[in-house]
């Protein structure tokens, strides 16, 4: 047992063959159990993606939303739109709006990673005062996302600004430098969202640590195994699944993240900070071009799926019972 | 007294105080200045003024009567609760199918769930609203506005996050303790409640959490699906700022101050639940 | 145990999905027939607006013995969705109130009903109210979707302190003189300026450069609406003069390119700024509780284009455009009749005189409206604009109109923050601008 943390570590998961069928312990299956989520999959997701890719064949407008079935068809018209990279008066064009909603998802997952295993690391062992700390670290989180977005925007405001006063105050920029337009306007996005966003790899990471036996942790004290150690040997591998999810949904929400930019930034947004759910809806819902947002949509939809996949694949995900 | 350290103990006593000091203030900074702004009289908001000419604390009172605060914040809870509870119900049935059994269709189903994160949700707003409200021409119901709407929308949304989760969870409990159960003759369900749910427990709570953030945060749907009796706290507090539309200045005092005091039902939820964090397999007496 | 369990499963699961979807039934068939009615939220008085809505529902009860059930939007991006999601699935409120400049947009989707004689009879006639304000109502005379609710001339608003500390008379009649007036009161050392520009914000852009443009004797469309004129030289000359502001002029606070109209109101409220454009007397409860509460006047916006002495021949005097708030009838509505009584009944002389001494918008009908002139001169001021008024061009284009032109102002704005700002940029930009919406004429 006092051997390698990590053998034993690895050793948990797995553990057997799934089973087939009817084998043992009374026999039952209770399959029905998936029935009610894949139900509300087909009716909440499923038909309106239908609809959604249907009308992204469309030129559905202001003229034709009323009987919208019977809108023109356009065929790729959408697609060809979306995927030309025209530049648009408004914002960005999709396809750099694609970029810099790839690059701001990965690089908040990328920043809030280490900040949310370092805090969960915190309060990992009990201490005076955790409860507080484990509550306090969990404020940004549950703000509401339309409130972070407007506090960012009060401390980014060049000139008055908490933050431009700060970075003035200490001879690091201008203090009238901008952060809600123009380039800057991307970091502001990043930061503020990473501001928010840090406790979801926390809680994962926090919750993740409660499971790891403290048979290792023990063996890997016995060994002399010191912090920098305990938390390459013992604690990342036994959460690589944890963290590897983690990873994955943080990147697909952060993706998806509509609310931040539009409250922050309001619309039309900075080229810099148009993100792709901002994009479609300007499209849509302001511009009265459903078509070339749903267009964009299905494009996403097919981009974010194929290193979803792939993803999932590389890290075993998922076939934690069938490896 | 503690002169052993704690085995679980990664970071050393001074190296923590340090984090937590400053991730600490990382959080504090944004939050003090939001409670300096809730003080502060909306026309000294994002002016060079730094301290106010007069401390607005009256912003608390007023927020309660300028949207109907109390009837969001119960309508978010109410919602999001629902929500979340269900989600995390049907996604722990899911994910102990998915880790116990093998069937055809089981890696397509997981792979489906992250190709339905992955749907930009912008995009559903429409059809969705179609959907509904065709459900309510053929039933002759009125559903778009009632509860059951959203919560079933956010329930939807959060089901894949929070099955993909569990599935991790489950998937790392030990097939033997279980079947230590199964062997005495009791059923997968009963297996599945007595055995699984106290170790996955964990996994749940954050599944619970975020499920339940889906709902909380959430601008969009609730504002088209809602009715004013069931409007979420999120949307009416849209109501503060949309004031500028008129001409007025945003109020952005009660803004502020209305978003400080819906934090705390969260947190406290959270504190609430945090003890079922720790637990699960060490709690357990699992031995790796 | 199993049985229990399972249940219980059940219960919580399934169950639960099906009564979710079906408990929904209680609140369709009630005894007395039932109006929806969608309006703004009213974030200024939301006490006052309750009790409206609760007086009107008596009232509307006691002469049709029907219900009204208000719905309420916040902002202009919520109604707008509403709106499109009513339209799109043929469900949602009977009636919707919107910004006036919408109503094209939303006649366009054909999802309003077209207004007969016999319907205008039944809201008051359209004698009642401000002809300015019908000529928003419809494409044309005999094809109009929305009446009018009330009104919002735009004036602008100056700091009389100012104006006397830099001895300046009465407020400019030009724009050249407007600009020399405000750099008058400019001191950026003490952090004053002559005007103010709020490029970010997503409504002040358009009208300005509209006003500039029709000033100059342009516009944004053709007069048949079929060609997108937003790159044609009038345009130009707006955008450019607006960005002149900050640029060469120097009269507005050079940092001040991420603001939006709120920015604009706070410094003004600030004692900060001497002239603050496009504004309606909805801000009059902000100044109110502002440190310039007693010296702030409001006076008609200038309207002879700069570096000119009088407007161009086809110039018009455009020193506010037809807006406020206008109330339409959905074309799925099977409660038509209702609608048009409660239009009828909040257009009427004592209720829209009520409205406007209690949420400050002005009303739309005549009576009311010179009532309460006679009672209040900055009241009278507004209603003199608005006789001036000119409407918006009425095409189904003008919602995504406004959004190009927004878009175009914020990434001007963004190369003037970043110090990469050339007046050459701006025909580009609008060239781009006119192509896109060119598209979507029909």
């Amino acid at each position: 047992m006092s051997i390698q943390p990590v053998e034993s570590a690895s050793s948990l998961t797995p553990a057997m063959k799934p089973e087939r069928g009817k084998r043992r312990g009374g026999g039952d299956r209770p399959i029905w159990l998936m029935w009610p989520g894949i139900l509300l999959f087909i009716v909440i997701i499923g038909i309106p993606l239908l609809i959604a890719v249907y009308i992204s064949f469309l030129n559905l407008d202001q003229y034709s939303l009323r009987s919208w079935l019977q809108a023109p068809w356009v065929g790729l018209a959408n697609y060809m739109a979306a995927l030309s990279g025209g530049e648009t008066v408004v914002g960005a064009s999709a396809l750099v709006s694609l970029g810099i909603s790839l690059a701001f998802s990965l690089l908040t997952t990328l920043l809030i990673t280490p900040i949310g295993i370092l805090a969960a690391l915190t309060v990992n062992t009990s201490y005076r005062g955790r409860a507080v700390v484990r509550a306090l670290y969990l404020i940004p989180y549950v703000i509401p996302t339309f409130v972070t977005a407007l506090i960012w925007r009060m401390m980014f405001l060049n000139g008055t600004g908490l933050v431009d006063r700060s970075l003035a105050a200490v001879h690091l920029a201008n203090v009238n430098t901008y952060w809600l337009l123009g380039p800057n306007s991307f970091w502001a996005m990043v930061i503020a969202d990473t501001w928010a966003s840090w406790a979801f790899i926390y809680i994962m990471v926090l919750a993740g640590l409660q499971s790891i036996s403290h048979d290792i942790y023990e063996s890997a004290a016995i060994d002399g195994a010191n912090s920098w150690q305990k938390l390459t040997r013992i604690v990342l591998p036994q959460l690589r699944h944890i963290l590897g999810l983690a990873l994955l949904l943080s990147t697909l929400n952060h993706f998806n993240n509509f609310t931040l930019p539009f409250v922050m930034f309001g619309t039309p947004p900075p080229v810099q900070a148009d993100v792709l759910p901002l994009n479609i809806y300007v499209s849509s819902f302001q511009l009265f071009n459903f078509g070339l947002g749903g267009a964009m949509s299905v494009i996403t939809l097919i981009i974010m799926l194929i290193p979803g996949f792939v993803y999932i694949r590389a890290l075993r995900l998922g076939e934690v019972r069938a490896a | 007294m503690r002169r052993q350290r704690d085995p679980q103990e990664i970071l050393s006593p001074p190296l923590r105080i340090a984090v937590t000091i400053i991730l600490a203030i990382l959080v504090l900074v944004p939050i003090a200045y939001t409670f300096l702004l809730s003080v502060t009289p909306d026309t000294e908001i994002g002016t060079d003024i730094v301290v106010p000419s007069h401390w607005a604390f009256d912003n608390y009172i007023q927020m309660w009567s300028t949207v109907n605060l109390g009837q969001g914040l119960l309508n978010s809870i109410i919602i999001a609760g629902t929500a979340s509870v269900i989600a995390v119900i049907l996604a722990l049935g899911a994910a102990y199918i998915i880790t116990r059994f093998q069937f055809r269709g089981r890696l397509p189903y997981l792979y489906l769930l992250v190709g339905l994160q992955t749907v930009p949700s912008v995009m559903l707003l429409l059809p969705l609203f179609v959907m509904f409200a065709s459900i309510q021409a053929a039933l002759q119901i009125q559903f778009v506005g009632t509860y059951q709407a959203v919560i079933i929308t956010y329930l939807t949304f959060a089901l894949p996050f929070a099955t993909w989760l569990l599935v991790s969870y489950l998937g790392s409990i030990p097939l033997e303790l279980e079947e230590a159960a199964l062997c005495d003759g009791t059923t997968r369900l009963q297996a599945l409640w007595k055995v699984i749910v106290p170790l996955a427990l964990p996994g749940m709570v954050v599944a619970l959490v975020f499920s339940f953030l889906t709902g909380w945060n959430d601008v969009l749907f609730a504002s088209v699906l809602t009715s004013p009796e069931t409007r979420t706290l999120a949307v009416q507090l849209q109501a503060f700022s949309s004031a500028q539309e008129g001409g007025a200045l945003p109020l952005y005092g009660q803004l502020m101050g209305a978003s400080i005091v819906s934090a705390f039902p969260v947190v406290i939820l959270y504190m609430v639940f945090q003890r079922y964090l720790v637990g699960g397999l060490t709690a357990g007496g699992v031995k790796g | 145990m199993k049985c229990n369990l399972r249940s219980t499963y059940l219960a919580t699961s399934l169950l639960l999905l099906l009564s979710l979807a079906l408990s929904g039934c209680g609140g369709g068939s009630n005894q007395s027939p039932t109006l929806h009615v969608l309006i703004g939220y009213n974030t200024v008085y939301p006490k006052q607006q309750q009790a409206w809505m609760q007086q009107i529902s008596d009232e509307f009860k006691k002469s049709t013995g029907a219900t009204i059930a208000w719905d309420t939007f916040n902002g202009s991006s919520e109604e707008q969705t509403r709106i499109q999601t009513s339209i799109v699935s043929g469900t949602g409120p009977d009636v919707f109130s919107m910004g006036t400049t919408f109503v094209p947009t939303a006649q366009a989707t054909k999802g309003f009903t077209t207004l007969t004689d016999q319907d205008w009879n039944q809201v008051g006639g359209k004698a009642r109210f401000f002809q300015q304000q019908l000529t928003m109502s419809g494409k044309s005379p005999d094809q109009t979707i929305a009446v009018p609710f009330v009104m919002r001339p735009f004036a602008m608003a100056y700091n009389k302190d100012l104006f006397q500390k830099a001895g300046i008379q009465a407020p400019p009649q030009t724009w050249s003189e407007f600009v020399q007036d405000a750099q008058k009161m400019t001191n950026s050392a003490s952090g004053v300026y002559g005007t103010e520009i709020d490029p970010s914000d997503s409504f002040d852009t358009w009208k300005i450069w509209w006003m500039f443009a029709k000033q100059m004797g342009g516009d944004f469309l053709s007069a048949d609406y079929k060609t997108a004129k937003l790159n044609s030289p009038e345009a130009v000359q707006a955008v450019h003069f607006w960005f002149d502001w900050a640029t060469t002029h120097k009269i507005v606070d050079p940092n001040s390119m991420s603001w939006k109209a709120a920015n604009a109101l706070q410094a003004f409220a600030n004692g900060k700024v001497g002239m603050l454009m496009m504004v309606t007397s909805t801000i009059r409860p902000t100044l109110k509780k502002s440190a310039i509460a007693n010296s702030y006047a409001f006076a008609p916006m200038p309207s002879v284009p700069y570096g000119m002495q009088q407007r161009p021949a086809n110039g018009v005097a455009a020193e506010t455009i037809v807006s406020g708030d206008s109330l339409a009838v959905a074309s799925y509505s099977n409660q038509k009749d209702l609608a048009f009584k409660f239009i009828n009944l909040v257009t009427d002389a004592q209720h829209q005189i009520q409205y406007s001494s209690t949420f400050g918008d002005l009303p739309t009908n005549t009576d009311a409206a010179n009532t309460l002139a006679s009672q209040d001169p900055q009241t009278a001021a507004f209603v003199q604009a608005e006789k001036g008024a000119v409407p918006t061009p009425f095409t189904g284009v003008w919602g995504p109109l406004e959004v190009a032109l927004t878009g175009v102002s914020a990434k001007l704005a963004g190369e003037v923050a970043t110090g990469h700002y050339d007046p050459s940029h701006i025909k580009p930009l609008l060239d781009q601008a006119n192509q896109q919406i060119q598209a979507q004429l029909h």
